[in-house]
């Protein structure tokens, strides 16, 4: 049975075959057998769905519906109604927390693709991206709160708003761990090796102190160097 | 498909300006069609109801979105079935293949939740075998079906529901019907469960 006769099958099911296809087809089915039960099967299950009922809704649905809607609609005027300050705090802390995440996200990926096979900062990738997933999960918590208080009571949303650069700091403070400064040094010096060289088009000259770890910097970089061609050739 | 006429239209306008009763009037109008839709693609009343309230909750907050050259039944359908190959999709079932045994009839039985008066008539007739019909199908080749059979589309008015093309839906109801087809062969031992949930039919 060939693809041609399954598409005449179904469109003759579907009232769409023209009548000269229509012959042919029946020409198949008089001389192919597994096509003619493959074709009652089809007219079988055509039947069934053709004769199928419709169901109808029962009778408190559409009060149901309505219900809902107009509970839906009050909710949302009173989200409307909101005051200004309280829109305001709220933007502010999602602002807050687009501008703490972001540069972290950023930094990760781009350590991640630039400098994978460093140890070190493989394991400061590990740490920030386990500190992101921490404070996402602080800020999460801490947004629930700051809304069930400005719920509760609305004139609370500008002391809520004038603490929370207090309370992102107070998070930052007591999250991240004090070895995760000794590996985010590691990590920081790892990126400023990746992008020294666009960096020191434009050394900036009343800087000593920067172009001695520049200096440093290209001398652990030059000293790594042979260490790697080495691994390489062992490999 | 047919125009929406003017007293629909009217409706459509009163409620986009927010009188409720217009769009009370829309509810009272679709809610069979959109009701036996979601049916047809759950399977389960309470779930059935859900979604359809949905539908409409949906359908009034973006009603600004409707355009009026276009069948409203179609753009609610079209709601309807998309909210419901979502939640299909949420369910995470794993969908019979064709290699698949058929499930037992234990398997097959409906939800053990009060019936409807609808549902003891399909169960009493052919109803309840063409749901077990449909629930072996993927949630989109199952709104193909339904939207041939139940609402007569054509191939081209399913396609505009389901936002995709005509060819698209002539595939998806050809492998559907193979597929169903397919179930209705006899197993090795004999034993044809869908082909006996659809004696009678």
């Amino acid at each position: 049975m060939t693809d041609t006769v399954r598409l005449w099958m179904q469109e003759k099911l579907d009232g769409v075959l023209a009548e000269e296809q229509e012959n042919l087809l029946a020409e198949a089915l008089q001389s192919d057998e597994r096509a003619a039960d493959e074709y009652a099967r089809l007219e079988q299950i055509d039947h069934a769905l053709t004769r199928a009922p419709m169901l109808r809704a029962s009778n408190r649905l559409a009060a149901t519906i309505m219900a809902r809607l107009a509970e839906q609609l009050q909710m949302e005027a009173q989200i409307d109604q909101l005051p200004e300050d309280v829109r305001q705090a709220f933007l502010l802390s999602l602002s807050l927390v687009s501008l703490t995440t972001m540069p972290m996200m950023v930094a990760s990926s781009w350590m991640l693709l630039n400098r994978r096979d460093t140890k070190a900062l493989q394991h400061s990738i590990e740490t920030a991206i386990a500190l992101e997933v921490l404070l996402l999960r602080a800020l999460i918590f801490l947004l629930q709160e700051v809304e069930q208080h400005i719920e509760r009571d609305p004139r609370k949303a500008r002391f809520i708003l004038s603490a929370l650069p207090i309370v992102f700091a107070g998070m930052l403070e007591t999250l991240v761990p004090k070895s995760l400064s000794q590996s985010s040094q590691t990590a920081v010096e790892a990126v400023e090796v990746s992008v020294k060289p666009a960096r020191r088009t434009r050394p900036a000259a009343d800087q000593p102190a920067a172009d001695d770890l520049w200096t440093q910097l290209e001398d652990s970089e030059a000293e790594e160097q042979p260490k790697r061609r080495s691994r390489l050739e062992r490999d | 498909m047919n125009e929406p006429d003017a007293t629909i239209l009217e409706w459509i306008q009163q409620a986009k300006q927010g009188n409720q009763d217009a769009f009370a009037e829309l509810v009272y109008n679709y809610q069979d069609a959109v009701y036996n839709l979601t049916y047809r693609m759950l399977g389960e009343r309470a779930e059935a109801e859900d979604a359809a309230q949905e539908t409409f909750l949906r359908a009034y907050l973006h009603l600004y979105r409707y355009d009026a050259e276009r069948s409203f039944k179609t753009w609610l359908l079209s709601i309807a079935s998309n909210h419901c190959i979502d939640r299909l999709r949420k369910r995470r079932i794993r969908w019979l293949s064709l290699d698949d045994p058929l499930p037992s009839e234990s398997a097959l039985a409906l939800s053990s939740s009060e019936p409807t008066p609808e549902e003891w008539t399909l169960k009493n007739e052919r109803g309840q075998g063409i749901q077990r019909l449909l629930d072996e199908l993927a949630p989109e080749y199952r709104a193909a079906v339904i939207l041939r059979y139940w609402y007569d589309y054509s191939y081209i008015d399913i396609a505009n529901t389901l936002e995709t093309t005509e060819s698209a839906i002539k595939s998806r109801l050809f492998r559907a019907r193979q597929m169903l087809a397919e179930k209705l062969r006899p197993t090795e031992t004999g034993h044809d469960v869908i082909n006996s949930l659809l004696e009678g039919s």
